[in-house]
């Protein structure tokens, strides 16, 4: 289980509620796009606080507005294409479903000027690239995702902290 | 909400916090970068304080809270709310009147955010968003360039407020000098948006003052106060520090260039219906 420690140590987080929406805030200079928010679903269960929301990112709206918080995902795929664009980028994924078939995802991640001020760049990942995305699906139930993270095969976190400390992300 | 589901919640929170892991896009620029460059504030060839460079500012999702580079006003009371998680900020509580509060308690940006589909963020937004700011200034202007959806809104120094004003989302703005402090009046807003992420009103009628302060080569003195009788019973402000960041440059920032979210449907558009609350 991952604790609450920043990626970089003057990095803090705060989850904040009002109402049933809630928001983190990633304190200090650069936190998240201004646009983050979620209404995020809360699941107690017997068994005592499993809790299927989670807090990815998303800039310009409700997270529950689009994705579902109870339907979490990780994909094993190839890179098909990464676009680059504001306000967020969007990686294409090639992925085997439960039957064997090639199913085309759509990938919903950070925005591109805090990437790049964090020294990474669309070249970080190319086409062809294995990746593991771990997120959560659109709830129109198409092949749409918000990625959480985005993990090559020898660990390390694309898009996460800075490019030039990767490892500090992890 | 009921005294069990608040617990409940709480608690809720509290194992949501601990299983919090750093959602991989949204690491932020430089949560240190290096070092602000130090020496005296800089003047402009006719004497005044000179506020030009790129500005790094702490995002102000919530501006009731408390936060890293941002200060709630102090005299307004602490909010008696049990913190969700022990890393949670503290609030102060806004003076709601009866119509803003019923506002602030029916807003659910999961039926729409006017954000999603691009609509401009208005000035309190945009001032509190976390990309840089770029400020430029000559004697009759002072122009700040948001990276937030590239927009910028222009002060006219000395300048007055026209009569009949048309409404807008960033709405008319004019500057002073009070000494070294530059006090920027804004009305004429159209009251379409909201004054901070989290979703607090506001009105048309809202009279934003900002007083811009350049302590020293590295830092601006922030101060914001809102004034809307209409929303809030008396005048209430927010406190901020802005870094320089002369490693940086300003980028574009195109929000509707690959607005998938909104283009595909996945999200409502949210442009109000409703003719805005103090609205002529």
């Amino acid at each position: 289980m991952l604790g609450l420690t920043p990626a970089r140590p003057r990095d803090t987080f705060d989850l904040n509620l009002h109402r049933g929406m809630a928001y983190i805030d990633i304190a200090g200079p650069g936190g998240l796009s201004e646009r983050f928010f979620m209404k995020t679903k809360l699941v107690v269960s017997l068994a005592g606080m499993l809790l299927s929301a989670a807090l990815p990112m998303l800039a310009h709206h409700s997270f529950a507005a689009e994705f579902d918080d109870n339907k979490k995902l990780m994909l094993k795929g190839s890179v098909v294409k990464v676009e680059w664009m504001n306000p967020h980028i969007w990686l294409y994924v090639d992925a085997k479903d439960d039957n064997g078939k090639v199913v085309r995802w759509q990938c919903e991640g950070g925005p591109p000027n805090t990437l790049t001020r964090n020294g990474w760049t669309r070249d970080a990942l190319k086409e062809g690239d294995q990746v593991t995305i771990d997120g959560f699906r659109a709830k129109d139930g198409s092949n749409t995702c918000n990625a959480r993270s985005v993990t090559l095969p020898t660990g390390q976190k694309v898009f996460a902290g800075s490019a030039e400390t990767p490892k500090a992300a992890e | 909400m009921h005294f069990l589901s608040r617990i409940a919640t709480g608690a809720a929170l509290v194992a949501m916090s601990a299983m919090l892991a750093v959602p991989a896009f949204s690491q932020g620029r430089g949560g240190g970068g290096p070092k602000p460059p130090e020496g005296p504030a800089p003047k402009t060839a006719d004497g005044k304080p000179d506020f030009s460079g790129l500005w790094e500012r702490a995002y102000t999702p919530d501006m009731s809270a408390y936060g890293r580079g941002q200060t709630p006003d102090p005299s307004l009371p602490d909010d008696p709310a049990p913190l969700p998680n022990p890393n949670a900020r503290p609030k102060k509580l806004l003076p709601f009147t009866p119509l803003g509060k019923a506002q602030w308690e029916s807003y659910d940006p999961a039926n729409g955010d006017y954000t999603g589909s691009c609509m401009p963020f208005g000035l309190t937004r945009s001032v509190n968003s976390p990309d840089p700011l770029q400020i430029m200034q000559n004697a009759k202007y002072v122009g700040f360039l948001w990276e937030q959806n590239s927009w910028f809104h222009l002060a006219r120094i000395n300048g007055t407020h026209p009569k009949n004003l048309t409404p807008t989302w960033f709405g008319d703005t004019i500057a002073k000098w009070d000494g070294d402090t530059l006090v920027v009046d804004t009305i004429g807003f159209n009251g379409r948006t909201r004054l901070d992420t989290i979703g607090h009103p506001h009105s048309a009628q809202m009279h934003v003052t900002e007083r811009y302060t350049r302590t020293d080569l590295g830092h601006i003195a922030y101060e914001i106060t809102i004034d809307d009788p209409i929303t809030y019973t008396k005048p209430w402000k927010n406190i901020r520090t802005f870094t320089l960041r002369p490693d940086w440059e300003i980028m574009e920032y195109s929000c509707e260039e690959n607005n998938k979210d909104f283009f595909e449907g996945h999200i409502k558009a949210t442009q109000d219906p409703n003719k805005p609350v103090g609205s002529k």
